[in-house]
Parts: structure tokens; sequence; C-alpha cells
């Protein structure tokens, strides 16, 4: 049942990733674009405000949790028949303000109605963005644990053995045959990371601009089948920031962007229309997330000691906190940054021209524009104690090693499987617990005697290996020149935001 | 021997009948192996009633619990794949059962036996299905015990999990599975020898629908220890419209642990219109390894009422080594007319 959450839910994060709103002026885009070549691209530095529609969050929530966003997917009778398979030993977690129908249904899924009439259940945008932490729900939370390392089409074929009947054999062949065209291009090699970009441009591929119709086969290049990790970001940074996503892609109208976690079952703009209605109330409501509160014991005096340590290596990017706070939004060019540049050089390469093209000429682009910049967003940092690991392709376990990169781990394995047990959290380095792996252990014999051992390491979908192309745990060097001491005053002070 | 132990000395006059294979004993194994007919048991433990997740489902109809396990003779120290298997596809409602069986004699269809000695490289498989071909036509139902309790680990450290949220079972039904390997520790008697071993093994446990009475995907299975001892696992599905795509997942179990395997092919051979495939060649490049699958020469032993056929003891050649594997297969789709 997880599984079948998560493939409907990778749709669902790739839009509502790392949302971010404002409610400032407008400000001509075009102003932010390099020329020549390069046009389409925007500039590096700080990103300007755009005007958001205004929405109203209680009624966002209720859409969030209840609306039909995403309106294909399993059915209902197969999923609560899996789901009641296994209820006495995984418990449901629901959520509060649905309606009655999904009684019973985990948080991270809606029961929407299908074309037939059939109910079926899709995930929602929690699946990705909300977390059990500590065994409460945080909504908004993005979750580090979930596993996207599985063939998403053979779990949803497999799924297609308990339906029954003509209307349910029909729901379940639509979704199946949507995930069959994404499936190669979202698998990725190590839990707790996403292919959120790689499987927006696969549906881009498969999408008329014009209609939105769905097309069997794509009339755009595909995106590489080895996608580029991203860790996925809390909501609760969109009431600072002023475009989405990791490269400030998203600029213009945000409600409008997150209508891409519709992209993989709607299929005419009518149907976008319906959806845009509730859209920016959806906006509001995850603007109006706030970060849990550090739940462990904090020194006080010694994170009073790291503050103008902070603001005085860390701010001007990240930004200040408190109540006289201001976050500058900038973006970091990548040559400063020096983190993985995999994720940007292929949302701004020639192919990501064109996917970017598809956007802006839709009705994606009406409201909103694709305009990456080349270089990563330094986000705020609030709640940060409860997003590791860190860095945009989620490579670094802990702060501490965020801020002392000679200490970073070749290989590393998770230790927790959820966010559940206080005992896995590292209250020390600030992230979850890691297990170190020798690189011996990887690359060892290729002897049949050793195949065991040398296979179960090579398929350990825990194991983050840093040596691949985009999970690479380099850059954002610039806590190395701290003290041992400074550093932990920093960690300390970063406890309290 | 530890209550839950596998396979102590025989207390039923019956069991090392239902293992003896019989009839339907594999005719390519039976001149692989010779008569060295292998005579195991199963306890019947002085335990409570098992619990969850081992207890029978009297509300599905069909029920598959599978018992894997590599033990080793502790004076030669040679090691051996087991792999026991009961099927049931509940016939009618039970009544007035009074032993502690839950299962309806009348629902055991089918019991699958395989076992294979990495050291000497041969393996035994006996099948058999329905109690006619089980040779129980002349016993009495209160003589045979099928016990809830046979193959009984424990439900301690166990976890319940379903086919689909578990690319290493692919079960279409709900499975539920001891991913903690449990030492064992019996006696196994043979023809030749009374050997004590000691060794690691799991229960699994699947139950529901009848899975290929409807549903819109039909599931083919091959399961095999490699000579390191792993265990592979490959699933196929197909859509039963003959559309869709065809998809394989593959895993290596080991040391408790499931590794999924990438880009792993399955192709078949037909010999005309048959429905079941006389040959299959599995590849997997990320290990790399080749299995070519020969099927026996008689004739797939479909089981009867579930149009799919189960086979233990099915030829599979691995670098050079033929050992018996375990095959589930569904018919070949016709193509429409």
């Amino acid at each position: 049942v997880s599984r079948l959450c998560l493939l409907s839910l990778c749709v669902v994060l790739c839009a509502c990733q790392d949302k971010t709103s404002t409610s400032s002026t407008t400000e001509d885009s075009a102003q932010n674009k390099a020329s020549q070549s390069t046009q389409w691209l925007a500039t590096t530095g700080v990103v300007p405000a755009y005007e958001q529609r205004a929405g109203n969050a209680d009624k966002g929530r209720f859409a969030l949790l209840n609306e039909s966003y995403v309106n294909c997917g399993v059915p209902e009778r197969v999923f609560r028949e899996l789901q009641n398979s296994v209820a006495d030993e995984r418990p449901v977690v629901g959520v509060s303000g649905r309606d009655s129908s999904m009684d019973g249904l985990p948080y991270s899924v809606n029961r929407v109605i299908g074309r037939t009439g059939t109910p079926v259940v899709s995930s929602n945008c929690l699946t990705c963005h909300g977390t059990e932490l500590f065994g409460e729900l945080i909504i908004g939370l993005g979750n580090e644990f979930a596993d996207f390392t599985q063939d998403a089409s053979i779990i949803v074929e497999r799924a297609g053995a308990l339906v029954r009947g003509v209307d349910e054999t029909a729901e379940w062949e639509l979704f199946a045959d949507r995930i069959a065209a994404i499936a190669p291009y979202t698998r990725m090699h190590t839990v707790g990371v996403n292919p959120a970009n790689n499987l927006t441009f696969a549906l881009i591929s498969h999408r008329d601009a014009n209609t939105n119709a769905w097309l069997a086969e794509p009339n755009l290049p595909s995106p590489p089948t080895d996608p580029p990790p991203v860790s996925v970001p809390p909501w609760w940074r969109m009431v600072k920031k002023n475009a989405l996503f990791n490269l400030s892609e998203g600029r213009g109208d945000h409600a409008r962007f997150m209508l891409a976690a519709s992209m993989l079952c709607a299929d005419s703009v009518d149907e976008l229309n319906f959806i845009d209605q509730y859209a920016p109330d959806v906006r509001a409501y995850l603007s109006s997330l706030t970060p849990p509160e550090y739940p462990f014991e904090i020194d006080l005096e010694l994170a009073k000691h790291g503050r103008p340590i902070f603001e005085a290596n860390c701010a001007e990017c990240h930004g200040s906190y408190g109540l006289d706070g201001q976050y500058p939004n900038k973006v970091v060019p990548i040559e400063v940054v020096n983190t993985d540049a995999k994720l940007m050089e292929i949302a701004t390469d020639e192919v990501g021209q064109r996917y970017a093209e598809w956007f802006n000429a839709s009705w994606y682009g009406e409201l909103s524009e694709v305009a990456p910049a080349k270089g990563y967003v330094a986000p705020p940092l609030d709640g940060i104690w409860a997003t590791a690991p860190y860095l945009h392709n989620g490579s670094v376990p802990n702060i501490q090693l965020l801020l002392n990169s000679g200490q970073r781990p070749t290989l590393w394995r998770h230790v927790a499987t959820d966010a559940n047990d206080p005992e896995t959290y590292d209250t020390i380095n600030v992230g979850w617990k890691y297990e170190p792996i020798s690189i011996g252990s990887i690359t060892g014999s290729s002897q049949v005697d050793n195949k065991r051992e040398r296979i179960s390491d090579l398929n350990d979908n825990r194991v983050y290996d840093t040596r691949r192309e985009g999970y690479t745990m380099s850059g954002h060097t610039f806590g190395d020149g701290l003290s041992k001491a400074e550093r932990q005053a920093v960690i300390e002070y970063l406890k309290t935001l | 021997v530890a209550a839950d132990a596998v396979g102590v000395a025989a207390n039923s006059s019956v069991i090392p009948q239902l293992l003896g294979g019989g009839a339907s004993t594999l005719a390519s194994f039976a001149e692989s192996e010779g008569a060295s007919a292998i005579v195991a048991s199963f306890p019947i433990p002085e335990l409570p009633s098992a619990g969850e997740p081992f207890q029978t489902q009297p509300n599905h109809r069909f029920e598959q619990w599978t018992l894997s396990a590599m033990i080793q003779n502790e004076g030669t120290g040679e090691w051996q794949w087991i792999e026991q298997q009961f099927f049931r596809i509940a016939i009618a409602p039970e009544s007035g059962k009074e032993n502690l069986s839950a299962w309806g004699f009348r629902d055991v269809m089918a019991q699958r036996y395989t076992t294979y000695n990495f050291s000497s490289e041969q393996g035994q498989s006996s099948s058999s299905a329905e109690r006619r071909a089980m040779q129980l036509s002349d016993v009495t139902e209160d003589s045979v015990f099928v016990n809830d309790n046979v193959a009984w680990i424990t439900s301690n450290g166990c976890s319940s999990s379903i086919s689909l949220d578990r690319m290493d079972t692919t079960m279409l039904w709900t499975a539920r599975e001891c991913p903690t390997r449990r030492q064992l520790g019996n006696t196994i008697i043979s023809a030749a020898d009374t050997d004590f071993v000691k060794g690691v093994g799991w229960l699994f446990h699947a139950y529901g629908q009848i899975p290929t009475a409807a549903g819109a995907v039909m599931i083919d299975q091959l399961e095999v220890r490699l000579p390191d001892k792993t265990k592979l696992r490959v699933n196929r599905s197909r859509r039963r419209s003959g559309t869709g795509p065809v998809t394989v997942a593959a895993s290596l179990l080991s040391n408790g642990k499931t590794h999924s395997l990438r880009d792993v092919q399955w192709v078949e051979q037909f010999d005309g219109d048959a429905l079941f495939p006389t040959g299959i060649r599995i590849e997997a490049p990320s290990l790399p390894l080749v299995l070519d699958v020969e099927m026996p020469s008689t004739l797939p032993t479909e089981l009867l009422g579930t149009g799919f056929g189960i086979q233990h003891g099915v030829l599979i050649t691995i670098e050079n080594i033929v050992m018996p594997g375990i095959i589930s297969l569904q018919p070949r789709i016709q193509e429409a007319s």
C-alpha cells in the first residue's frame, strides 16, 4: 500500500515541492534574464518577488486533503483490501478535516471519483510533504525516508491482479499506463531522495502543450533514466521564498505551478481550470505553516554564542532570524556554492530548455514561468533540524558535516527507517543517525564465493553512494573555516530556528 | 530440539507418505536422484494455537505455506536447501472439525518438497496434488493431521507485509512473512543416515483470493538457490488483456535481507500452441547471471480450479550446475483471433 502511495504521490511531489509564496509586488521577471543563448535562464543573485493570488488557508487545507487534483489511481476497493490486510500491524495514520468517505484511509491519499464513477485512491501531496515526526504528523515536512528505489510500474502492474470488473479495470489501466510511461525516469538509487524534477520532465513529454491531452508517445526528448536526486524541502519555507524549487525556476504565480501535481491524470484544460479554482487556497495554507520546535534540550547559552557567528558567516545567503529577521532570496552561483551540479545542468541544458518552453507556452505558463538560474537557492533555515539530510540532493547526513566538508562520508547508510524514533536522531551533530561504510566493502571481490556479500552491498538501497552522478556531497564549504567550538555553537543556534 | 524446530522424528505415519512423492514425483528427478528418498516429518509441538501471522485464515479461500531453509549437516558440513510447501484451496466451508487442524483435509490440494545438496550438486523434488495423488485416498480424515503448526517457527519478531509492498515477494495475495531468520536444528532421517542438522529458515504464509480466478494481471514466479546459497526470486506480471507492459522483478534473499535487481529479462520458448513454455531463460545482467530453465517433460501440473501450474524441481542450469528450482506459471495469453 505504501508503495502504491508513493508512485502517484511522486507525481504530486514534483509540483508541491518547495513551493514558496510572497505577497510582494510584481516585477518583470525578464529583468532577471540573461541575454544571448541563455536568454531563457534567470540570473543568479536576488530573486524578485511575484504577486500571488489571494487564498483562504482553511479552505486550502480542506482542498489539499479532500479534493481531486490527482484524479486517477488504484480502485478504492483494492486499496482498502490491501490496507486492511496489514492494518493490525501498520496502524493507519489519518488526518483531521476530511470527508467521511475517507475514514480509514491514511493521510497520504485522497479518495476521488474516477472517470467511470468508480472511487479510486490517489496519493496527495502529503505522501512526500508529510512526515510522522516522533509520532506526530507534521504537514509540510518532507519525507526523507520515502522509497523511490523500486520500479513503480512493477508495483502498479501487480496491483492489477486484484482488480475486478470492467470499471475497475478501466480505472486501473489508465493509471497503470501512465505509471508505465514515467517509471523508467523515476527510479532512485537510495531511499530518502526523490525524482521530482525528472518526473515533471517525463510528464511534460507526454502532454500536449495546447490541450493538455495525454500523448501515448512522448513528443519531447525523454529525461535521463538516472534521475538527479532531490531532498524534499519543507513547506514552511514558502512564506519567505520568492521562487519555487532549488534553481528558483518556479517564478510567477506559485499556485499555478502547484497544479503540475495534476499532470499525471488531468487530461484537459477544463479539468485544470476546475482545479485551479482552489489552488490559491492551497498555496495560502502552505504559506501559513510553521516548523516544529526542536524537541530536545538546547544549550541556550551556547546558542546565544552561536548567533553572531552564524550571522557573520551564514546570514548573507540564508538570512537572519528573529523579529527583525530578513531573508535575502538569493540564488548562489554554482561556481560559488559548488554543490552537485547535475540537477542544474539537466534543467538548464538544451533539453531542459525545451521542457521550460513547453511549460511557458502551456496553460501553466499563462500565469507562471519556468526560468532556472545556474545556481542553487540558499534556503531559509527555519526548522532546519527536522530537514536532514542536507543539501539539495540529501547527500550530507547532518549539520556538523554540512559545516565541515572534509569529514563527509563517501558512503553512508541510513539507520532509521522513519522519523518516529528519537533514539535514531543525533542531537549532537543534528540529523538522523547514519553508518559510514568503507569503500572496500562495496567494491569487494567478484568471485562467486563472495558474491553474496558483494551483491548485498551493491543492492542495499539504504546506502547513499556519493560517488554516483548527481549524488555527490561536494561544495558548501563555508563552514570549513570555523573552529570546532564555533561550529558547535552555530549548530546549537540552528536548533532554535 | 527446540520447540520451534522444523522436522522432528516422525510422529505421524502419514506425513512421510506425503513427502515420499509417489505418483507425481517428477520423472526427471527420479532419474537423476536415484532412490534416496528423503523422509522428513514435521512436529506437532505442544504450543499454543499459532497467532498471527501464521494462523489459518478461514476467510480466505486460497492459502499457501512455504518453509524455505538452509541447513547444514553437522557431521559433514554439507549444506542443503529445503523448500516445503503446502497449498490449499477451500472447497467447502469447514464444519464440525474437532482436531487442532484448522485446515480441512479436503482442502489440502497439493504439497511439494524440494531439496538440494550443494556439495554433491544433487537435488530431489516431489510433488503431490490432490487427495488421490497424495496416496491418501484410503485413509480417513481423522487419521490425517495437517497441523496448524506445521513448520511453525514463531510469530515473535515477524512482521506483516503484503506483496505489493515488497518487491521480493510480489505474491498477489496477502502475504505474511517472517523476515527474521530463525535458527533451526533437527534430525533429518534419510534412507541412508540419520543426521543432525542445523541452519536457518523462514516461513512464508500467503493467503487471499484465488489469484487467477479473475484480476487484470497474471503473475509468474520462479525461485532458485544460487550456488552461493542466496535465493533468487523472479516474478513477471502480464496483463490478461495482453496490453500494457510485461514487468519483471527480481530479488535476492540472503542473510535475512532482500535486494532488488534491475533490468532482469525473462524469455520463453514454446512448443507449438502449448500453454506453458518448454524453456525459460532468465538474465540478470547486474550480477551477472544467466539461468536456463528446462521444464519437465511431463505435462504441466496444472492445479485444478486455479488455472496455473506450480512445479517444484524444474531443472535450472546455473554456471554449469544443474539444480532444482520452483516455478509457478500461468498459461500463455492466447492471441486474439
